[in-house]
C-alpha cells in the first residue's frame, strides 16, 4: 500500500486478474482508469471481454482460485486501501460503506428464503446504525426511494413474489442503503423486459445524481452506456482496448474494434423507424420508446 | 463506413480435460480385475468349492493361495466364487431396476394425471423405505436364495429409476420436436420409441451405474445376516460372518473378503463418476 | 397423504405374508397329515376367508393388537417396546454422531475442494460410505474388543438401563461403527450441498454490502443449504435404523433387528410383520416430517399444488 496521494475516488493500475494452478491463465491482463468522485465510467464489451472480472477484482470478490494483481485503490475517510493484497477483514468494511454493487440477475442475488425487509435491515443496520422503531421505517422509506409502490407489502414479501423489475429495484435499495460513494453496475439490466429497463437506469441515474455517487456501468449494450456513462472504457479478451469521453468515443474511436462495435450499434438502430441521430451522447438510454417502470 | 461487420468474438479456452480420465480409469481397474476373476471362476477354480482336503483354518500357503475357512475349504476359491456372484447380482438388479423402473416411469409420464399422480405417490414411498427391509420383506416370503436378493434389490432400485425417467421422460415430452413428431401422426408408443427412449436414456447410466455398487453392498448385507443365497454360492457377505467368529486366530479370512467389497464398489462408483465426468463435463465432480 | 401410505404399506405387507407365504408351515412338521395341516390353519384362522382375515388384521392393527409371536406366544407388540429399548439408542445416538462428522468433514471437504486436503477429505467420505457397515464392526471388534479388550465384544447387559453406563459402554462399538460408516455417507451430501451453497450469488451480493463470509454463510448460507438436506437428513436416518438391524447382528444386541432376523428364521410371522410394520410407520413418519420441515423453511414450497412437486424436485 503505497502513500501517494489519490486525487480521485478509485483508481486501477494494470489491474489484472489470474488463475494460478496447473494452468495459469491470465483473465484480465492490466486495466488502467482512474474515476473521480461523482464521475460515471461505463466499461463496455462483450462476453468474455473480462468486464465482470474487473469488477468483481474492484470488490475483493474474485472466487478461488481467480486472484487479482496490480492495484485497484479506493479512498476511503481511513485513508487509501488497495483491495488488491488487503485482508478480507478490512476489505468488509470498505464493502457496503464506501463500495456497493448490483448484479445482473436479481433472482440469483438475493435470498429466496429471507423476507425482503428483512435482508435490507442488515446494512441499515451494520452501516446507519439503527434499531428498532427507526430501523423499521428505514426499510420502508428504502423501499420507497427506489420507486416500489405498497413498501409494507413488498417488505414482507420474498423475492419469488414479485416481478423482475421490482427484484432489480430492491437489490438497488440494497447496495445504496448504506450510502456508497462508488456504486458498480454490472450489466443491471441485461435479465429484464426491455420495456423495464429504461426505468431501471432512469432510477440509477437519478440516485447517483441525488447522492453525488461515482457509478461503474458496465454492458455490453452500447445504446444503453452511452446514455449514463461520461466516459467509456471498451474492453476485449481481457485488454484495455480504448479509453475516453463517451461523445469521442462514438464520434471518432480511436481503435478499429471500437469502431466497429459503434458501428453495429449505430446499424441496429437504423432499423427503427422514428427515431434519428442514434446514438448522440444525450440519446435516453436504450432504443425503446415508452419508458415503463 | 462501408463494410459493416459485427464485432467478432473469439471462443472461450479450451477447458482442461485432464481430470476426467483417473476416475474412469481407476474404476475400470478394479472393476476390470475382479469382473475378470469371476469370469474365470465359471470356468476353473483352484480347488472345488467343498473341498475340505486343505485343513482347517490355515493361513495363505503356495497351495492355498488365500488359506482356507474353518471347515477346509480354499478361501482363493471361495473369493473367486464370490466375484462371480457379486457380479450376477449387480448387473442382475441393475436389469431389473432398469426393465421395471423405466416402465414405470414412461408410464407415469404419458398417462393421465390421476395415474401419474397415484405413481408418484408409490415411488415416493418405496424410494424412502430402506431398501434392506425390503430385501427382507422378500426373502422372508420367498426364502433365502440368489433370485431373491437380486428381485428384492432390483425392485427397491428401481423405483429411483422411475422416478427418473418420469421427470426426464416429461420434459422430453414436452419438446417442440415431439409435438411436431405428433402432430405428424405419430402415436404415443412412436413417440416413446422414436423420441423418448433416445434422450432419456443417457440420464440413467450414472444412476444406474451407482445401484451396481449399492446392489452388490446390499446383498454382502443379506449374506452375512443369513439371507442371502447358501452355499454352494460362496457369497463375501457370509465368507466375513463365517469369519467372524475365528477372526483373530485366521485374520485373512476375516480381512480380503471386505477388501474385494469395498475394491469392488468404489471400483463402480469411480466408474459412474467417470462416465458422469464424460458425459456432462459440466457436472460438479470435476471441481 | 401419509394415512394412504400407511395403509398401502399394510395392505402390501398383509398380501404378502399372509397370502403368497403360508405361515401355516411354520407350525406343523414335515409329513403332517391333511387333517393336522386343517387343524393348524384353523388354529391360525387362515382357513377362513381372505377379506375376513383382512378384515380382522385391520381390527387389530387399529387397536394396536400385533398379535402372538408364533415361537413364544408373547404379545408382539410388548416384545416391540422392550427392543426398542436397544435399538431406539442405538440409531439415535449413531445418528447423532453420524451428523456430527459429517457436517465438519462435507463442509471442509466443499470449502477446500480445489486444494489437495480437500480433495482428500472428499475421497475419505467416498471410501466410507462404499465399506459395508457390518465389516466395519468386524474390524472394530477384532481390533479394539478382542485385540486390545477396550470394550466389550458383544452383548448387552441384562440390567438393561438400569445401570446406564453398562449400557452405553456395550453401545460404544455399535455407535462407533454405524456413526462411520453412515457419516461418512452423510458428509458425502453435505459436501454437495455446501458446494452448491458456495457458488450461489446471493453470497456474493450479500458479501457487496459488507457482510463478512462467515456472516454471509450465517445469514444467508445455512438456511438456503438445509432445505435439501433436510429430505437427506430423513433418509440418512432411516439407514442409520436399517445399519442399526444389521450392526445387532454383529455385535448380538437384543434389538429389534435381532427380532426381525430371528422372526424370519423361524418363520414367526407376526414378529417380522410387526417389526416391519413399526419400520414402515417410523420411515414415513419421518419423510413426512421433512416434508414439513421443508415447507416452514421454504416459502416457495407453501403453495400446496406445486409444492409435491417441488419437494421431488428438491429431494
Amino acid at each position: 500500500m503505497t502513500a501517494a496521494a489519490m486525487t480521485g475516488l478509485l483508481e486501477l493500475a494494470a489491474l489484472s486478474v489470474r488463475v494460478g494452478g496447473p494452468e495459469p491463465r491470465t483473465l484480465v491482463h492490466g486495466v488502467d482508469v482512474s474515476l473521480a468522485p461523482g464521475e460515471r465510467l461505463g466499461i463496455i464489451g462483450e462476453s468474455g471481454s473480462g468486464k465482470s472480472l474487473t469488477a468483481l477484482a474492484v470488490l475483493g470478490l474474485l472466487p478461488y482460485p481467480l486472484v487479482a494483481g496490480g492495484s485497484a485503490r479506493i479512498a476511503t475517510p481511513d485513508g487509501v486501501v488497495d483491495v488488491v493484497g488487503t485482508p478480507a477483514r478490512r476489505l468488509d468494511r470498505v464493502r457496503g460503506a464506501i463500495v456497493s454493487a448490483v448484479f445482473q440477475e436479481p433472482l440469483a442475488s438475493l435470498d429466496p428464503l429471507m423476507r425482503i425487509g428483512r435482508q435490507l435491515e442488515w446494512p441499515l443496520r451494520r452501516h446507519r446504525g439503527l434499531r428498532g422503531d427507526e430501523l423499521r421505517r428505514a426499510v420502508l422509506d428504502a423501499l420507497a426511494e427506489v420507486q416500489l409502490a405498497e413498501p409494507e407489502r413488498i417488505a414482507r414479501s420474498y423475492i419469488h413474489e414479485i416481478s423482475g423489475g421490482q427484484r432489480q429495484r430492491v437489490a438497488i435499495a440494497l447496495a445504496l442503503a448504506a450510502d456508497p460513494q462508488l456504486l458498480i453496475a454490472d450489466e443491471p439490466t441485461t435479465a429484464l423486459d426491455v420495456t423495464v429497463q429504461a426505468g431501471i437506469i432512469e432510477l440509477l441515474q437519478r440516485e447517483v445524481t441525488d447522492r453525488g455517487m461515482s457509478l461503474l456501468f458496465i454492458s455490453h449494450d452500447l445504446p444503453v452506456l452511452a446514455g449514463i456513462a461520461d466516459r467509456v472504457l471498451v474492453m476485449k479478451d481481457g485488454r484495455q482496448v480504448e479509453l475516453g469521453a463517451t461523445a469521442q468515443i462514438l464520434r471518432a474511436p480511436a481503435d478499429p474494434y471500437t469502431a466497429q462495435l459503434v458501428a453495429a450499434s449505430r446499424r441496429l438502430d437504423e432499423f427503427l423507424p422514428v427515431q434519428g441521430g442514434a446514438g448522440a451522447p444525450d440519446a435516453a438510454g436504450a432504443p425503446g420508446e415508452e419508458a415503463g417502470a | 463506413m462501408t463494410a459493416v461487420t459485427l464485432p467478432v468474438t473469439t471462443p472461450p479456452p479450451a477447458r482442461p480435460r485432464r481430470r476426467r480420465s483417473v476416475n474412469l480409469a481407476v474404476g475400470a481397474v478394479l472393476f476390470g480385475v475382479i469382473a475378470v476373476v469371476g469370469i474365470v471362476s465359471v470356468f476353473w477354480t483352484p480347488f472345488a468349492f467343498d473341498d475340505t482336503e486343505g485343513g482347517r483354518l490355515q493361513p495363505p500357503s503356495a497351495e492355498h493361495w488365500a488359506g482356507t475357512d474353518r471347515l477346509g475349504r480354499d478361501l482363493f476359491t471361495q473369493l473367486m466364487i464370490g466375484a462371480r456372484l457379486a457380479l450376477a447380482v449387480g448387473f442382475g438388479s441393475v436389469s431389473i431396476a432398469a426393465v421395471v423402473g423405466i416402465s414405470l416411469g414412461l408410464l407415469a409420464a404419458v398417462a393421465r394425471r390421476w395415474v401419474d399422480d397415484a405413481v408418484s405417490s408409490l415411488l415416493d414411498i418405496a424410494i424412502a423405505f430402506p431398501t434392506l427391509l425390503l430385501a427382507m420383506l422378500i426373502v422372508a416370503w420367498r426364502g433365502a436364495s440368489l433370485e431373491s436378493a437380486i428381485l428384492a434389490i432390483g425392485l427397491a432400485g428401481a423405483a429411483v429409476i422411475a422416478r427418473l425417467t418420469r421427470v426426464t421422460a416429461t420434459r422430453v415430452l414436452a419438446q417442440d420436436f415431439v409435438t411436431a413428431s405428433r402432430t405428424s401422426g405419430t402415436g404415443t408408443v412412436g413417440v416413446i420409441r422414436q423420441h423418448v427412449l433416445r434422450n432419456v436414456w443417457p440420464t440413467l447410466i450414472v444412476p444406474l451405474a451407482l445401484q451396481f455398487g449399492g446392489a452388490v453392498g446390499a446383498e454382502a448385507s443379506l449374506s452375512y445376516l443369513g439371507l442371502g443365497s447358501p452355499p454352494p454360492n460362496a457369497s463375501w457377505g457370509r465368507m466375513l460372518q463365517e469369519a467372524q467368529s475365528t477372526v483373530l486366530v485366521a485374520p485373512t479370512a476375516a480381512v480380503l473378503p471386505g477388501i474385494l467389497l469395498v475394491a469392488l464398489i468404489i471400483g463402480v462408483n469411480l466408474l459412474a463418476d467417470g462416465l458422469r465426468d464424460v458425459a456432462d463435463p459440466t457436472s460438479r465432480s470435476i471441481r | 397423504m401419509l394415512l394412504l401410505a400407511f395403509a398401502l404399506a399394510v395392505t402390501i405387507l398383509f398380501v404378502v405374508l399372509r397370502v403368497l407365504g403360508n405361515p401355516v408351515f411354520a407350525l406343523i412338521s414335515v409329513g403332517a397329515t391333511d387333517a393336522e395341516i386343517a387343524a393348524a390353519a384353523a388354529r391360525l384362522g387362515v382357513d377362513r376367508p381372505i377379506p375376513v382375515q383382512f378384515a380382522e388384521y385391520v381390527g387389530q392393527l387399529l387397536s394396536f393388537d400385533l398379535g402372538q409371536s408364533f415361537t413364544n406366544r408373547l404379545p408382539v407388540g410388548e416384545e416391540i417396546l422392550r427392543r426398542l429399548n436397544v435399538t431406539l439408542p442405538l440409531t439415535l445416538i449413531s445418528f447423532a454422531l453420524s451428523v456430527l462428522i459429517a457436517v465438519p468433514v462435507g463442509f471442509f471437504a466443499a470449502w477446500k475442494a480445489r486444494t489437495w486436503y480437500g480433495t482428500a477429505f472428499s475421497a475419505a467420505a467416498q471410501l466410507g460410505g462404499a465399506i459395508p457397515v457390518f465389516w466395519v464392526g468386524i474390524l472394530l471388534v477384532s481390533v479394539l474388543s478382542l485385540g486390545w479388550r477396550l470394550f466389550p465384544a458383544g452383548g448387552f447387559p441384562r440390567t438393561d438401563w438400569e445401570e446406564p453406563g453398562a449400557a452405553l459402554y456395550a453401545l460404544t462399538l455399535p455407535v462407533l461403527t454405524i456413526a462411520l460408516v453412515a457419516g461418512s455417507d452423510l458428509a458425502r451430501y453435505v459436501r454437495s450441498a455446501t458446494l452448491d451453497i458456495l457458488g450461489q450469488q446471493y453470497l456474493r451480493a450479500a458479501r457487496a454490502t459488507g457482510q463478512s463470509f462467515g456472516t454471509a454463510l450465517r445469514r444467508h448460507g445455512v438456511r438456503n443449504g438445509v432445505v435439501p438436506l433436510i429430505s437427506i437428513l430423513a433418509i440418512q436416518l432411516s439407514t442409520t435404523f436399517v445399519g442399526a438391524v444389521i450392526i445387532e447382528r454383529v455385535f448380538a444386541l437384543p434389538g429389534l433387528g435381532d427380532m426381525l432376523l430371528v422372526g424370519i428364521k423361524e418363520q414367526d410371522f407376526p414378529s417380522v410383520q410387526g417389526v416391519l410394520l413399526f419400520s414402515t410407520a417410523l420411515v414415513l413418519l419421518l419423510g413426512f416430517a421433512a416434508d414439513i420441515a421443508q415447507r416452514i423453511i421454504d416459502p416457495r414450497l407453501r403453495d400446496s399444488l406445486s409444492g409435491n412437486r417441488r419437494t421431488k424436485a428438491l429431494a
